[in-house]
């Protein structure tokens, strides 16, 4: 097997022979090695391949904590391989966020090693290696987010190698080294990127600035220190002040008071739903609802509360949904081409929140808690703190109507708290769990990474 | 190439020069052949001198006028539909006159052996299935793949679904392959057609898979246009042993066709009318409420945002309580009818002979909306000049227009059936306030399927042009020897042109669930050619103690496929211009293919033309291996051996031994590695693609030992034929799974092999044959059985299936490749994976039962298809299951006990398809000539009046809607996967035959 992969390899990047029998596929003479049109393009496939692993990565923590709900009567799945039984490792749901994430990994390997990237200035590229870096160690956040303790593989440089799969530990603290690379890179880099990001990366802030990127990048060391530090089976020591660290000089610039735009700040995701693009928000959907409890928990006042619209009621197996969030709303057109954000400056106030609630600091947790509850929501701000547990429960309550359909930021937290369970039946308008729901956590090690390593998936250290 | 050409043809020509002064002196004779019993003549019966190659062919009256060499001679005439004959002359008889008893068992249909050469079957060495005519048409036919059903033993046939049109897949003998092309090689005259199956767009509403268009959009396999009615016959290589004369096409079989020709003698012409209809043959048994049920079912929690209540609703609607939108939607009975002539006839001896036809056929539909028409036009010419010259033009248009509305899988909430799982019955879809359908408030789209019905328009216009010119000439033919060359060019040209549009103004359009802007139209139009050039050298030289025939040629093909779908969404109400609208978006496919192939065959008949030797080699080069211009060779080499001494009551018994290779051509792009492309901000992203080709990728090679016997009992009352075969694949073209943790996900590999044994069994008997009234009846058996025999990457889930949770296919050593499996769980506490091995997606056996009876001038003729065994993934009963927590089936709690069972890990959706179906039914009443004459004149020469049903019963333990069906029909592994599909329907017909 190892030959085929590696003949495939070696030509690659390279030339092939040209493609007479299927004209309407590029084959791999296309690409002019050395140029820069080769360092854009293979940028923007990196850049494309993230946007469209959002695809999933949206939905699934939703509907892990109870918060969004799809019942669509032709895809009962979204509804059953979580309420009733337990994510199919071979299927759409429990296969997912996992291959595309390795696809950009080792598309980013083979950048770093192509002659368009090292033959350019030493500025270039460090700024351009440091960009990728810490688009690569997002993704293996995204990929441990999702998989938890049943781990991730940190994709070595041979891919005719069967790396192993490692604890959810073993992968943050790649992922944090990584960013620690990519900020070397970037300091080190040129001041501007010697390429063009997508218009996503300019909306809120022009990331295509190194100095910018090195907030985004600190932005997601935080991130990563903060699950790092909050693991509920190992955490780590010194990742409280690890995340606080670096989640001071991401929001450093940070207004006073905090304004909407300021929390708005970060990379985004720019869709063009025009041919030949065709690049489609994917939140809007008829089916994609919210939980009767989501919108009966929503505070009064909160001006998040007001995106909730009413849908038509739909039932599958007998759970129900019958309320959307505006963002969701399939005959909103100009949805089509909103902009998702891949991560704003308002998550950033709540990680930090978690590392001083860890640290035991109420009076800055509340701060921060605030930030979000009083702008987004548009409520009182909260008198400080006096337990530990309450201000978790803020944070919670933040993620939940800030990030709904926003990735699994609620479910990774009631995670990290040991408080999934609030998430089922002891409140009402949840959905109950069927009788062999085992509370879906995480979503298994897909069917075909299983095949290849025998079925053996215990992650190592 | 050209010089080999050229060597082999300089070869041939030495070879027999040397024979071309051995003339013998010759006498004309003349004779009539009349059918046995009768003075009926046989016309076109072939007339030979036995030991030599003189002869000739009786003419439309019987007659025959051929040279014969002095002395004493034997005479054998033949005519496919009688049994040979053989006839003493003797020296001074100067006329003779032959009767020919019908040949119920068919055993001297002439079979294929080669490119350019034919055997009788009482000598072929392979069980090839012949079907003529009058077995193809005994009901009135859609497509020729129907007209095969339960006809031939090996052959497996499933549909997309019932809907019109077509959409039908043939395998013959188990499956050979996994991801190659899996069905036979269709060469109609020598022509290579394709069978393509091209999407319509359909998935641009249903959202069944990515993009435009999808494999699920119920899909027609193009040989779908060809008119059952023009055949002659059609003869049905199974295996690689026969097929190896198509090198890499024929290790799936060859299905060949032979159109109508003209035949010397007074025109004739014969009309065909006939009317009918079509009637759904099986539904869901919906449940029916009671006000108070239906109350209580709303309090329950099931009442849609802002639904009136079911008092209210029920006071305002009549229908309420039990109306059943399936019979709404599928109770349609609308008139079918088909008109078609044909006129064959030619001039004497030597001269022109022409077969020309022409139809107009409508099926109606079981909706009022859908439906199938096609008009054909054919054209067949022959042209003797001289004695050595023939030249033979053939050459069909066709054109096909297609509406099979929506069924299949569908994430929009559109197909008809998704949505009435979900919608209680006592909502009325017929429904109208101030002539407007009203939307349905228990699904989110608000979908009215009857609205849907009405507006949402799927026609696609196939025009289509099958022809062929050949030429012939005898360069040598004297009484000892023959030597024949013929070029063959025939190209297979067609345009498919389809639409899918759903206007603006429909509720699904409206709630935004296929796009925010509503009206979507897909503009699909596919451009396909595949042409053929054939040159063939056949040489015969016939000596006492054999005859020898020795053939070689070449064959070049070439193919090409342009796919382009054009979406619009957001529309004018009528307008379908995609172009016009707000977003608009393309796809196109493309897809080239050259091959080159030569062959030599030898073929030798001896021992008192008992023993028939056989070996032949083609060598064959493709544009899609990964080495184009690698000759890759394709053997076979067989014997047949007629026992000289017989068991009592034995009339022959022929033993028969058959081995061939042949192979899978590489489908086109396994050898490239691409990269793949995405589009941000208009800047074009490239990164590597996922599948890894292989560029040594090779044909997959199936080698064939097919052995049997044929025996002819009791006087030619019954003949059986027995064969076992064993097929082993090599080689195979896998799209392996690799860790998606390395960045790729598949790599193309050649390796692996699997194996197909089989059984098979024709029994012909005729119980009764008097002159008032006989029976004929046709018993067939197969069974398959597949293996994989090794593999080298780990056991793997493949082919077209939705989850392994209701039924997938996995490839695993030891287990067959269409073994289905169902995902039960985890064990109770930990990770590990439940995997239950429920079965094979293939029938254990399959039999046929053909029975005719003929009493005077009626006759009544029956096919019964029975399939045993075989598993259908039936996701038809998750959806009504699921929805509406099964409350709209009546047997709601035999639904929640399924559901419940499905959640617990069973696999409740796996079910056993085995069926028994009436295909055919027919009761036919011949009026005579002499009413002939009465009712149309003296030129009228036959009138016969037909009934005849198709698919009229069937008898299954099956919940589905029908057994047979797929929502991925094209697909070698995964053809049993049921997802609402469109209802089976069942056909009558009334035809009125006429013969002038």
């Amino acid at each position: 097997m190892k030959k085929y992969i590696a003949a495939a390899l070696t030509s690659a990047l390279v030339l092939a022979s040209a493609c007479k029998d299927n004209p309407a596929a590029p084959s791999q003479d296309r690409v002019v090695a050395g140029s820069a049109q080769t360092l854009q393009s293979l940028i923007t496939g990196i850049t494309s391949q993230d946007r469209t692993n959002y695809g999933g990565y949206y939905l699934w923590g939703g509907i892990m904590a109870r918060d969004a709900i799809v019942p669509t009567i032709n895809e009962q799945r979204f509804v059953t391989e979580f309420y009733v039984t337990l994510p199919d490792p071979s299927d759409f749901i429990g296969g997912s966020q996992w291959t595309g994430y390795y696809t950009l990994l080792r598309a980013s390997q083979l950048l770093l090693k192509d002659a368009s990237l090292t033959s350019m200035s030493a500025g270039d590229q460090a700024a351009t290696r440091g960009f990728v870096r810490t688009t690569n160690a997002m993704s293996y956040l995204r990929l441990i987010e999702y998989r938890d303790v049943n781990g991730a593989v940190i994709q070595g440089n041979d891919p005719t190698k069967l790396d192993p799969i490692r604890t959810k530990q073993a992968v943050l603290a790649y992922a944090s080294a990584l960013l620690d690379s990519a900020l070397t890179d970037l300091t080190a880099g040129s001041a501007t990127v010697p390429f063009a990001l997508p218009s996503g990366y300019l909306l809120h802030g022009d990331y295509s600035q190194t100095a910018n990127l090195i907030l985004f990048n600190r932005a997601l060391k935080g991130k990563v220190e903060v699950q790092r530090a909050l693991s509920a089976t190992s955490p780590n020591a010194g990742s409280t002040a690890a995340a606080l660290t670096a989640l001071n000089i991401a929001l450093a610039g940070a207004p006073s008071p905090v304004t909407q735009a300021y929390l708005n700040s970060g990379p985004y995701y720019q869709y063009q739903p025009a041919s030949p693009e065709s690049a489609v928000n994917p939140l809007p959907g008829s089916s994609n609802l919210v939980t009767d409890n989501f919108v009966a928990s929503v505070m009064a006042g909160d001006l998040r509360g007001a995106q909730i619209i009413p849908a038509a009621k739909a039932t599958v197996a007998g759970f129900t949904g019958q309320n959307r969030l505006k963002s969701t709303d399939p005959t909103n057109s100009s949805l089509q081409s909103a902009p998702l954000p891949i991560m704003r400056n308002a998550e950033l106030f709540l990680l930090r929140a978690q590392a001083e609630i860890a640290n035991n600091d109420l009076v800055s947790a509340t701060n921060d808690i605030n930030a979000v509850h009083t702008v987004e929501g548009g409520l009182p701000a909260y008198a400080t703190f006096t337990s530990s547990a309450a201000a978790i429960a803020a944070v919670l309550y933040e993620y939940r109507y800030s990030f709904a359909y926003a990735g699994p930021q609620h479910i990774v937290a009631l995670r990290e708290y040991g408080l999934f369970n609030i998430a089922y039946v002891s409140q009402a308008g949840m959905p109950s769990p069927g009788a062999a729901d085992a509370l879906v956590q995480s979503l298994p090690i897909t069917q075909n990474e299983a095949n290849a390593r025998g079925g053996n998936v215990t992650p190592v250290p | 190439m050209k010089s080999v050409t050229r060597l082999w043809i300089a070869a041939v020509l030495l070879a027999v020069i040397p024979s071309l002064g051995h003339a013998q002196q010759t006498r004309r004779i003349s004779g009539h052949v009349t059918v046995q019993g009768s003075t009926e003549p046989v016309p076109g019966a072939t007339i030979q001198v036995v030991g030599t190659t003189l002869g000739g062919t009786a003419d439309d009256a019987g007659n025959f006028n051929i040279s014969v060499p002095a002395g004493a001679q034997q005479l054998r005439i033949r005519r496919i539909g009688y049994a040979a004959k053989l006839v003493p002359l003797g020296a001074n008889d100067q006329t003779v006159t032959v009767s020919l008893a019908r040949d119920v068992l068919q055993l001297e249909a002439q079979v294929i052996t080669g490119q350019a050469t034919t055997v009788s079957r009482a000598n072929a060495a392979n069980a090839v299935t012949v079907v003529n005519t009058e077995q193809l048409n005994k009901v009135p036919q859609q497509t020729i793949e129907n007209a095969l059903q339960g006809k031939v033993p090996g052959a497996v046939i499933t549909s997309n679904s019932g809907a019109p049109g077509g959409g039908i897949q043939l395998q013959l003998r188990g499956t050979n392959t996994i991801n190659g092309n899996y069905q036979p090689l269709y060469v109609v005259d020598g022509v290579i057609v394709d069978n393509t199956a091209i999407s319509n767009g359909l998935n641009s509403i249903t959202g069944a898979g990515g993009g435009i268009s999808s494999s699920q959009d119920q899909q027609v396999n193009r040989v779908a246009d060809l008119n059952p009615e023009d055949i002659e016959s059609i003869e049905v290589l199974k295996g690689s042993s026969a097929g190896a004369i198509y090198g890499s096409r024929g290790a799936n079989g060859v299905v060949i066709i032979t159109t109508k020709r003209g035949r010397a003698g007074a025109p004739s012409l014969d009309l065909v009318q006939r009317f009918g209809t079509s009637q759904v043959t099986n539904t869901m048994k919906l449940r029916c409420f009671t006000l108070a049920q239906a109350t209580a079912f709303l309090n329950a929690g099931n009442a849609p945002t802002g639904f009136e209540g079911a008092a209210d609703y029920f006071a305002a609607n009549p229908y309420a309580g039990c109306t059943d939108p399936q019979q709404q939607l599928y109770g349609n009975t609308g008139l079918s009818y088909e008109t078609a002539a044909s006129l064959r006839g030619g001039s004497g001896d030597g001269g022109t002979t022409y077969f020309t036809s022409a139809g107009v056929k409508h099926d109606a539909g079981i909706t009022s909306t859908d439906g199938y028409d096609k008009q054909n036009l054919r054209i067949n010419l022959g042209q003797q000049f001289g004695s050595r010259i023939n030249l033979r033009a053939n050459s069909e248009i066709i054109h096909t227009l297609t509406k099979r509305g929506i069924s299949g899988n569908d994430n929009n909430a559109i197909n008809p059936l998704d949505v009435i799982s979900a919608t209680p019955t006592f909502f009325d879809f017929s429904r109208q306030v101030k002539g407007q359908y009203q939307p349905d408030p228990f699904v989110s789209s608000g979908a009215n399927v009857l609205q849907n019905q009405d507006a949402i328009q799927t026609p696609e216009n196939v025009y289509r042009l099958i022809g062929s010119a050949q030429a012939g000439w005898s360069v040598l033919a004297s009484a000892r020897q023959t030597l024949d060359l013929s070029l063959l060019g025939g190209v297979d040209q067609y345009s498919d042109n389809a639409r899918i549009y759903s206007p603006p103004f429909t509720y699904l359009e409206q709630s935004g669930i296929i796009s925010p802007y509503p009206g979507t139209v897909v503009n699909s139009s596919g451009d396909v050619v595949s042409a053929n050039l054939n040159l063939n050298a056949t040489h015969k030289l016939v000596l006492s103690p054999f005859t020898a025939t020795t053939s070689a040629g070449l064959r070049q093909e070439r193919s090409s496929i342009n796919l382009v779908n054009n979406q619009g969404q957001g529309l004018f109400p009528g307008i379908t211009n995609f172009a016009t609208a707000v977003k608009t978006n393309a796809a196109q496919a493309q897809a080239n293919t050259k091959t080159f192939s030569y062959y030599a065959q030898e073929e030798l008949l001896t021992a008192n033309e008992c023993l028939l030797l056989t070996g032949a080699i083609n060598s064959e080069r493709s544009s899609t291996n990964g080495n184009p211009n690698a000759f890759y060779s394709y053997p076979k080499a067989s014997i047949s051996y007629k026992l000289p001494w017989l068991p009592p009551e034995t009339d022959n018994l022929k033993l028969r031994l058959a081995y061939g290779k042949a192979g899978n051509r590489v489908p086109v792009d396994y050898k490239y590695t691409y990269l793949a492309t995405q589009l941000e901000d208009t800047k074009y992203g490239l990164r590597q693609d996922t599948k890894i080709g292989l560029s040594t990728v090779k044909p997959e090679l199936t080698t064939e030992l097919e052995g049997g016997f044929d025996a002819t009992l009791f006087g030619g009352r019954a003949g059986l034929e027995v064969t076992q075969y064993k097929k082993k694949t090599t080689g195979l073209v896998l799209s392996a799974g690799l860790a998606p943790s390395t960045g790729f996900s598949t790599q193309i590999i050649n390796g692996g092999s699997m194996q197909n044994v089989g059984t098979e069994v024709g029994l012909n008997l005729v119980p009764i044959q008097t002159q008032m009234f006989s029976w004929t009846s046709n018993t067939t058996f197969s069974r398959n059985k597949n293996t994989v025999t090794s593999l080298p990457v780990p056991a793997f889930t493949t082919g077209a299936g939705f989850s392994e949770r209701f039924g997938d296919y996995k490839i695993q050593v030891g287990q067959s490749a269409t073994q289905v499996v169902v995902f039960s769980g985890f064990i109770p506490g930990t990770k590990t994976r439940r995997e239950i091995t429920i079965g094979d997606q293939n029938p254990d056996f399959q039999m046929g039962f053909s029975n005719d009876f003929t009493l005077g001038k009626l006759s009544l003729s029956t096919l019964l298809d029975w399939r045993k065994g075989g598993y259908a993934v039936n996701l038809t009963n998750n959806y009504f299951d699921a929805n509406l927590s099964g409350s709209n089936l009546a047997d709601t709690l035999l639904a929640q006990k399924r559901l419940a069972s499905f959640g617990a890990g069973n696999p409740v959706y796996a079910e056993h398809a085995s069926f028994a179906k009436l295909r055919e039914l027919t009761l036919a009443y011949d009026l005579g000539e002499s009413f002939a004459h009465r009712m149309f004149g003296n030129r009228a020469k036959d009138l016969r009046l037909e009934a005849s049903g198709h698919n009229l019963f069937t008898w299954t333990n099956y919940t589905g809607y029908d057994p047979e069906v797929s929502n991925f029909g094209n697909a070698a592994i995964g053809r049993t996967q049921d997802v609402t599909p469109y209802p089976p329907s069942r056909q009558f017909f009334l035809s009125l035959n006429a013969t002038f």
